[in-house]
């Protein structure tokens, strides 16, 4: 293991300049991973306590290189971003859900990367734009003084609550690539929501933002008459 | 190298100072320590915020946001409670009253205990109740704010104060039912319908009917009911009927289960002998339930009560409550169903009338929507005859706000003695409700299939009951 690591960053460390530059590629693939929601309320109640949630994201990403160096990313997203909510009263369960809100989302960024040819490292920030299409919770809740198993779906209210998202986003990856024209790839990545869940919508007003960091394998494929071996 | 390194220490202070873009609420929340009048209102605006359930409803936009810049500058006016004169108090009455008007819940009320007066008490419903019986708003706000709801009798509706179990058993049925010391039973019997003009009705019969605020024991614990009558027959054509004053069946039956109280017993033996019919194929050719005047009570009888009539689940309702204090902010819908009887072989298919009206509420409402579900989605044949209902749907639970972050709140200390201590206490439902068809039907009502008998108070007290004959004849004739 730490002789694999050892190569890995000998092989960044080979300047990208050495190879022959890549500008005006552009590449397709698919992803998926793990996503963990992490809730942010600004007052209101401590009655109830919030805790991060875990769900799952997929996705269609789409890279261009302007150089060997830079590049464009962006793509469309599917991401659930969950978050635990927990209420006892006098030790009792009143509920404890894990709530999920459902995001199309279509990421802006630039990344810089670093390579060799085969191995890359990347990092990259931006913004990304969301659409809230469902929000869910699931667990347990005390119905009519008795706790039941508890899922369903929330309407969502185009007066009160937001549907559109928008945030930054702050990535870092690596990939291998496979012949010349595909990479398999592993992504981190975070998005700071700018946008409430609920709209401004009453005096007093308790905003609650859900922010996301991620974990995705994807692997892309050059389209066109691209090849990263040029 | 060093140009990436810059980018990356921009976005990280990027990062954190988007942190400081997250607002916190605009305003301190009120205290309840109130010394005056315009604290007590913002102490209450707030927690209406957070713990009312029907916002959808009664403000979705900023409507209630109005409420407080309109009437904040009136309570500011009003000074301090302590010391207050009347002509103060009746002012902040009215402006309570007047913002209270339009809410759509149908169980809340307000009751106000400010210092030197007598503590009052008003409901939009009951205030509604008086609107459509024909009093002006003024005589509307009279009668709801000074108690004097019996002089304007003459306008408002009397199946409204009538049309109830009670009075059904009094003047219809001609049974004694002034009752005092312990709950009258007679048995579910041939014997029973030799009384007053029960054979004029019925082959079998039997009642249940305790003294008013009659004390009973659960768990050691006395409890205090207004008053509690049931009243179970079958005809000599097998129609069933049934018809009870309020939903307090649990405590009787667990009793009657768990602490062998006789009182429980009698209650629990005259139920299985109705039940049992309805469960039973063939025994009964149609059921009437009477749902007219009776209030509501505890939730789960609806289990205990109308579970014999399914063997499969049947949604009646779906409900939600609060996330979070933003007044929009609901959880999910969740399914109220009515679990089936296990030993039920099928779902009740015979013909079954309710009879309902105006202050038909809650518990009787729901059990309204249990047979209509079972009408429209699982192969019943139910009809619903009398009066639109009152529309108070959603489940009340004792401080429900501490809990559940809805419903009932006060503000002051409600046990307090002491005169000191200004309180208002304030009755709302922990779930917004809505039928098992997706109508919120709140501060609206059931509207029945057949509105077409009026109600006639002399015909009524002289023993003629029309909208149960009209009952009879729909489950006889089927029209």
């Amino acid at each position: 293991m730490k002789k694999t690591l050892i190569i890995l960053l000998i092989a960044l460390m080979v300047p990208a300049s050495l190879f022959a530059s890549r500008a005006g590629t552009l590449s397709l693939g698919l992803e998926a991973g793990y996503t963990l929601g992490l809730y942010d309320q600004k007052g209101g109640s401590s009655a109830t306590t919030y805790s991060p949630g875990h769900a799952f994201g997929i996705g269609v990403p789409l890279e261009y290189h302007f150089t060997n160096w830079l590049s464009f990313a962006s793509g469309l997203f599917y991401e659930g971003r969950a978050y635990g909510s927990e209420r006892m009263y006098e030790d009792e369960l009143v509920f404890n859900l894990r709530n999920t809100e459902h995001f199309f989302d279509v990421p802006v960024a630039l990344r810089l990367s670093l390579d060799n040819g085969v191995v890359r490292g990347f990092i990259g920030a931006g913004v990304y734009l969301g659409w809230r299409f469902r929000s869910t919770e699931d667990g347990k809740s005390m119905i009519l003084g008795a706790p039941e198993n508890t899922s369903g779906v929330i309407e969502l209210n185009p007066n009160a609550d937001n549907i559109f998202d928008s945030g930054f986003l702050a990535e870092l990856g690596g990939g291998v690539r496979f012949g010349n024209r595909s990479e398999m790839y592993i992504a981190a990545r975070y998005k700071y929501s700018f946008t409430a869940l609920d709209k401004n919508y009453q005096d007093n007003m308790i905003n609650r933002y859900l922010d996301a960091f991620s974990v995705s394998i994807g692997y892309n494929i050059l389209i066109g008459n691209g090849d990263y071996l040029r | 190298m060093k140009k990436n390194i810059t980018i990356l220490l921009t976005i990280l202070l990027l990062l954190f100072s988007f942190t400081s873009c997250r607002q916190d609420i605009t305003k301190v929340p009120p205290t309840e320590e109130v010394t005056t009048y315009a604290e007590l209102f913002t102490a209450w605006w707030d927690k209406m915020n957070k713990y009312y359930v029907f916002w959808d409803l009664d403000s979705p936009g900023r409507e209630w946001d109005e409420v407080y810049d309109e009437y904040y500058p009136l309570f500011e006016e009003c000074g301090e409670i302590e010391g207050s004169d009347p002509e103060t108090q009746a002012k902040v009455i009215d402006y309570f009253y007047d913002i209270t008007l339009p809410l759509s819940d149908s169980h809340y009320y307000m009751e106000l205990n400010l210092p030197g007066m007598d503590s009052i008490r008003f409901a939009p419903s009951r205030v509604r109740a008086y609107l459509r019986a024909g009093l002006t708003p003024e005589e509307a706000k009279d009668a709801a704010l000074n108690n004097r709801g019996s002089e304007y009798e003459k306008y408002v509706n009397s199946a409204f104060r009538n049309e109830n179990t009670l009075n059904i058993l009094k003047n219809v049925f001609g049974i004694n039912t002034s009752v005092s010391g312990e709950p009258v039973y007679k048995p579910f019997s041939e014997d029973t319908v030799r009384e007053g003009k029960l054979s004029e009705y019925f082959t079998q019969a039997g009642y249940f009917i305790t003294p008013e605020n009659y004390d009973y024991a659960v768990d050691r614990e006395t409890e205090e009911i207004n008053s509690f009558a049931v009243f179970a027959g079958i005809t000599e054509d097998k129609i069933g009927y049934l018809a009870f004053s309020n939903f307090t069946f649990s405590p009787f039956i667990y009793n009657a289960m768990h602490n062998e109280e006789p009182v429980g017993s009698d209650l629990m033996e005259l139920c299985n002998s109705f039940f049992d019919s309805v469960t039973e194929t063939d025994a009964l050719d149609g059921v009437i339930i009477d749902l007219r005047g009776n209030g509501g009570g505890l939730v789960t009888d609806l289990n205990l009560l109308w579970s014999s009539f399914i063997s499969e689940d049947v949604k009646i309702a779906e409900i939600r409550g609060k996330k979070i204090d933003n007044r929009q902010s609901y959880s999910s819908w969740q399914d109220l169903a009515i679990q089936a009887n296990e030993s039920a072989e099928r779902n009740f298919d015979k013909p079954v009338a309710v009879l309902v009206n105006g202050p038909t509420a809650s518990c009787a409402e729901m059990s309204t929507l249990f047979f209509m579900a079972l009408r429209d989605n699982h192969g019943g044949n139910a009809y619903v005859i009398g009066d639109t209902t009152i529309g108070a749907h959603g489940p009340l639970e004792e401080l429900g706000s501490d809990k559940y972050g809805s419903g009932e709140f006060h503000i002051g200390d409600l046990i307090s003695v002491d005169p000191e201590i200004y309180i208002i206490f304030n009755n709302t439902p922990i779930y917004e409700f809505r039928g098992y068809d997706g109508i919120n039907r709140e501060g609206v009502g059931i509207e029945p299939d057949d509105p077409s008998v009026a109600f006639n108070v002399q015909e009524f007290n002289s023993g003629t009951d029309a909208r149960l004959n009209r009952a009879f004849e729909w489950i006889r004739t089927g029209n």
